[in-house]
């Protein structure tokens, strides 16, 4: 038995219209026509249209098919056929897949036993916590020296003119020229070393605040006298108290970023405030940032937070948990990689698809330089990708950008100028 | 044990085809099975995450072939500045393998032409492949399949287009040139 069967040449699923009977039917007439339906299945040309349609292939076999029209029914007998060539066969055994599965519930459970520890920390008394906090920083300095050259296409870099590390108690200010590092000790004695081991002792005035200053450009350490430790980003403002006599402890990031890891006291909770929200902490880890042409943001590594804006809107966060502050007093949490958020701790940056713009923020920050650009410069959208060590060497750092993001520089004078690959 | 029942039944349902799209991206069967189980596992701990995916399946690949590009990107010890996914992704390879199941065919015939189709695939390139699995093995749609290889729409429709060809500049295979260049001299 013979039957003509007809088909639409561009439609390549023509194949899932046919009936398998077509096949069996034709089985008594096979061992004659073996040779004809089994030279397309031979036949490149043919297995390339199966597989790989194109116009000219397309083409090809519908002149084809009009010159030899009793061809047709071998053609569909071998399309017929190759619906039995498969491309993907690879299976897994029955055990490999309980073994899996096996695997799979053993990672869950393992997960489920750390989670239920972490509970019993939060109800066990306050113990080390960790965060971060960037405020608003406000530099006035900094805006007069922003340079209004302004190139299409080419981002500008300028070192600007470093500051001083500033520490003022009492009226009194030390200048600093390098990152330091304060500890305080419990008589409030602050004991200041620099990275080339100089030391100088400062006595705290115990009745008022004190405040660090961290220029762009710097970075210091801090202990307080309860022995919790602070570190500060470039660009921050630290006020605090030489000890904690009242009932509470408390700092106050007046700008910048920070992170702190404090220290336990069940009688004495800690709290961090800003100019926009205050922070409690339980016992936990996190990392806030708040600087003035970023958005404003607290990252919880571990433990428990309690927020409020000055609005009265709290909210608690949860660890990998990140929280937005927006304008009008709310917080908009999200889940994050926190990883992100507190390498430049450890002396690099962390980037998943961020834009130039942001880079440059971050970079400019860290080294006291300023970036200039027309606001419809292509270039500041290119996205980065990846992890920039925050080297002494600027060079390092602007290559490292510059192959993240494609991009080329070049060094003048003190300008960097940052400009497109050529094609 | 696994809390979602739904979990596992997902598991199980898509496991061989995860399977078989790690093993086609070039990743041997330990790594494939630790990048499934990884996948997984976000899915396990994050019971959110399952009633915001629309599209279980497409999910599952989307994540597996991250998180794939992401341990080859580990492991081939990119120096300290790491490399974009499109450069990762750029240096994994597709491989197909063709079986013919036909009875009725003969053992040498079916040989022949197992031979044939895999000189064809030879010819096309790692992202033709790739498009060609996804299409008619995944069935997926060309959508997706753009939002799977970081491609335009237009490039999946038109097998040929340049931007499945490579997705940075790389060397043509001869016949490709030749298949251009004949495209190119034909009159428009």
């Amino acid at each position: 038995m013979i039957f003509f069967i007809s088909f639409r040449l561009y439609n390549t699923n023509v194949l899932l219209n046919l009936k398998d009977p077509l096949i069996y039917n034709t089985k008594k007439s096979m061992k004659t026509d073996s040779s004809s339906f089994l030279r397309f299945l031979k036949d490149e040309k043919f297995i390339e249209w199966k597989l790989f349609p194109s116009d000219e292939v397309n083409t090809y076999w519908e002149d084809f098919l009009q010159k030899h029209p009793d061809e047709r029914e071998n053609m569909a007998l071998a399309e017929a056929h190759f619906r039995n060539v498969r491309l993907s066969s690879y299976n897994l055994s029955r055990e490999k897949k309980e073994e899996a599965i096996k695997r799979l519930e053993q990672s869950v459970h393992t997960f489920e036993n750390k989670k239920k520890a972490y509970r019993f920390l939060y109800v066990a008394a306050a113990c080390i916590s960790v965060f971060i906090i960037s405020v608003l920083y406000v530099y006035t300095v900094r805006d007069q020296v922003k340079d209004n050259v302004i190139f299409s296409d080419y981002i500008v870099g300028n070192e600007l003119q470093s500051e001083d590390i500033q520490l003022i108690t009492n009226n009194q200010t030390a200048y600093f020229q390098e990152n330091i590092n304060i500890d305080i000790s419990n008589a409030g004695v602050a004991r200041v070393k620099t990275d080339n081991e100089d030391r100088k002792d400062i006595s705290m005035d115990k009745k008022t605040l004190n405040t660090l200053i961290v220029p762009y450009g710097k970075r210091s350490t801090l202990t307080l006298s309860d022995g919790s430790k602070v570190w500060l980003n470039s660009g921050s403002v630290l006020e605090f108290p030489a000890q904690f006599a009242g009932d509470n402890r408390e700092v106050s990031l007046a700008s910048g970023e920070m992170y702190i890891e404090v220290a336990p006291d069940r009688k004495k909770s800690f709290y961090v405030r800003t100019s926009d929200f205050k922070i409690r902490v339980y016992g936990t880890k996190f990392n806030v940032s708040t600087y003035a042409n970023s958005p404003k943001s607290i990252v919880l590594v571990e433990g428990s937070v309690g927020l409020q804006s000055i609005n009265g809107d709290e909210v608690n966060l949860t660890p990998n948990e990140q929280a937005v502050y927006s304008q009008d007093g709310t917080f908009n949490t999200q889940k994050v990689d926190v990883a992100h958020f507190i390498s430049w701790k450890n002396g690099y940056l962390m980037f998943e698809d961020t834009p130039m713009s942001e880079v440059l923020k971050q970079v400019e920050r860290y080294y006291n330089l300023s970036f200039n650009y027309d606001k419809d410069v292509t270039l500041k959208d290119l996205t980065c990708n990846g992890k920039i060590i925050l080297s002494e060497n600027l060079d390092n750092v602007m290559t490292t950008i510059t192959l993240l993001t494609s991009t080329q520089y070049k060094k003048e004078n003190n300008r960097i100028y940052i400009t497109n690959e050529p094609d | 044990m696994i809390r979602s029942p739904y979990v596992k039944t997902i598991y199980i349902k898509h496991i061989d085809q995860l399977y078989a799209y790690a093993l086609h991206l070039g990743f041997d069967e330990h790594i494939a099975m630790d990048a499934i189980h990884d996948v997984f596992y976000k899915l396990c701990i994050n019971s959110a995450l399952l009633e915001e995916i629309t599209n279980v399946k497409f999910y599952l690949f989307r994540s597996l072939k991250n998180r794939l590009i992401d341990i080859q990107r580990k492991n081939k010890e990119y120096t300290e500045i790491l490399s974009s996914n499109e450069d990762v992704y750029e240096n994994i390879s597709f491989r197909l393998n063709v079986t013919i199941e036909d009875e009725l065919i003969q053992e040498e015939d079916r040989e022949e032409i197992l031979r044939k189709v895999e000189n064809v695939l030879s010819r096309l390139t790692d992202r033709q492949r790739e498009v060609i699995y996804l299409r008619y093995i995944q069935e997926y749609s060309y959508e997706e399949i753009a939002e799977l290889m970081e491609i335009s729409v237009e490039s999946c429709r038109n097998l040929t287009s340049k931007a499945v060809n490579k997705l940075k500049e790389t060397a043509f295979f001869v016949p490709q040139i030749l298949f251009i260049i004949a495209n190119l001299i034909k009159p428009s």
